[in-house]
């Protein structure tokens, strides 16, 4: 799948290296040196020298913590190096949440002083972390059933089916890239993956498009190109058909027709991704770049 | 009639994909039932690695809420919000959504479960969690995978898109429910 890629060269770091197969949810990528390369607070796996994925994917927030199975190796390391693999890696925003997170509490408790809610606020912990549980183990079933689904859209080859459909709409956004350049199939099939829920799947794929635009950033490689930031905007618009995640939460809460919501997620999704992929196009002559790729 | 559509759409997707996509499967010569189970062994694991990060950020919001802080806040917001029409409610989900993806998600959970699962607010923060994805950490794992430093207009372009998906998230679920 990564077979051809572009050469990626990372910050100096000396990470843990070994021999190893990798592999992700469509297979093996290869047997090769498979490194753990950091750059700034996250995690990439490389095989022989090329990017395959990065550890700690968690595009969905759901899946904090789950990682892209590149990383399941048969490890012929130190069990040290396995422990360097399956550390979960802080993304920098992830920071903030230590500050907003005692912050809720800190102003929770001197606010109780005030309303002398003593008692209520002890409630509110107890009980919230109870419904936390419940909710959770409440998504088990459908977080089962879905992620099961989406292994055999995945094993069926939907994600290039999709893609095929997909071809036409990308010449229009990404009018930068030629239409036969490596560059736009990995778009494709990042955003296939994405439209399908497969966040595991669509992130090589992503860092993979990433890479390929790269090579046609004419200029200053650490500026971003049009193109770069057109297909960030239709990352981040996060356009999915079904909102599993919610759903899930909607009937662990008890909810009689959970996917109500399905329409008006699509809806409002499509229109924040045309939008965000408009707005990328209008202010790209206003944040202008020295030499544009052509 | 686009409303009768869209509902049809909601009603059908779900069960024609959990169909449509075994069928495509079974053209392609895909043991199915053999992939679903490799594929579904997983949701467990997913489901309960959650739990840490619901329980902490949940348990903060719950003393927040219970000590009248949230009150106080959405009063506050409320003058605000109403010039603009968007619930003061899920103006706290809004900020959360771009910055972190557990955080909104707890969030959005407590609302639904505050408001009930079948209410207005409950499916308008469903809606809206659902819409957008967590842009600071997208673009930050993105450009750090080629090291470009200068996102140019990547962030403004990505937050009005975001803006824009709450409004419709907000306004489609006032229209539809």
């Amino acid at each position: 799948m990564w077979a051809g890629g572009a050469r990626h060269e990372f910050p100096a770091a000396r990470p843990p290296r070994f021999l190893a197969d990798a592999r992700n949810d469509s297979g093996s990528v290869g047997r090769g040196r498979v490194a753990i390369r950091a750059l700034r607070t996250l995690h990439f796996v490389q095989v022989d020298g090329r990017c395959a994925a990065r550890i700690g994917d968690a595009p969905r927030g759901l899946l904090l913590g789950r990682m892209p199975r590149v990383a399941r190796t048969s490890v012929r390391a130190p069990f040290a190096h396995r422990g360097a693999v399956l550390t979960h890696p802080r993304a920098k925003l992830g920071a903030m949440l230590n500050y907003i997170w005692f912050a809720l509490m800190a102003i929770a408790l001197v606010v109780a002083m005030f309303t002398g809610n003593a008692a209520a606020v002890t409630k509110g912990a107890v009980d919230s972390a109870k419904t936390a549980v419940e909710i959770s183990l409440g998504l088990i079933g459908i977080m089962t059933l879905w992620l099961g689904i989406m292994r055999v859209a995945e094993q069926a080859g939907l994600i290039a089916m999709l893609g095929r459909l997909l071809r036409p709409i990308s010449r229009l956004i990404f009018p930068d890239v030629p239409p036969e350049h490596p560059a736009i199939g990995a778009i494709i099939m990042n955003v296939a993956a994405n439209m399908l829920g497969l966040s595991n799947a669509a992130t090589p794929f992503g860092i993979k498009a990433m890479e390929e635009l790269q090579t046609l950033n004419a200029g200053d490689k650490e500026t971003a190109s049009n193109a770069m930031v057109t297909f960030m905007t239709l990352n981040t618009a996060g356009v999915q058909f079904i909102p599993a995640t919610m759903i899930g939460v909607l009937s662990a809460a008890g909810s009689k027709n959970p996917t109500a919501i399905i329409a008006p997620t699509l809806i409002s999704t499509l229109c924040g991704a045309v939008v965000a992929v408009t707005m990328s196009k209008i202010l790209q002559r206003f944040f202008p770049k020295a030499e544009e790729s052509r | 009639m686009i409303r009768a559509a869209l509902e049809a759409v909601s009603l059908w997707a779900f069960p024609v994909l959990l169909v449509g996509i075994p069928l495509v499967g079974m053209i392609r010569k895909v043991k199915v039932y053999d992939v679903f189970i490799e594929g579904a062994k997983e949701g467990f694991n997913v489901a309960v690695r959650i739990i840490p990060f619901l329980v902490g950020i949940l348990v903060a919001i719950g003393m927040f809420r219970a000590s009248g802080a949230m009150d106080l806040l959405t009063a506050g917001l409320r003058p605000l919000m109403q010039a603009t029409g968007f619930p003061a409610e899920l103006f706290p989900l809004a900020v959360l959504r771009p910055l972190s993806g557990s955080g909104s998600l707890a969030l959005s959970t407590d609302i639904i479960k505050r408001y009930g699962a079948d209410s207005m607010i409950g499916r308008m923060a469903a809606t809206l969690y659902g819409s957008s994805e967590t842009t600071f950490y997208v673009l930050a794992v993105y450009f750090g995978a080629v090291s470009v430093k200068r996102t140019r207009h990547a962030l403004p372009a990505a937050l009005i898109g975001d803006v824009v998906a709450a409004i419709v998230a907000v306004a489609v679920c006032a229209w539809m429910f």
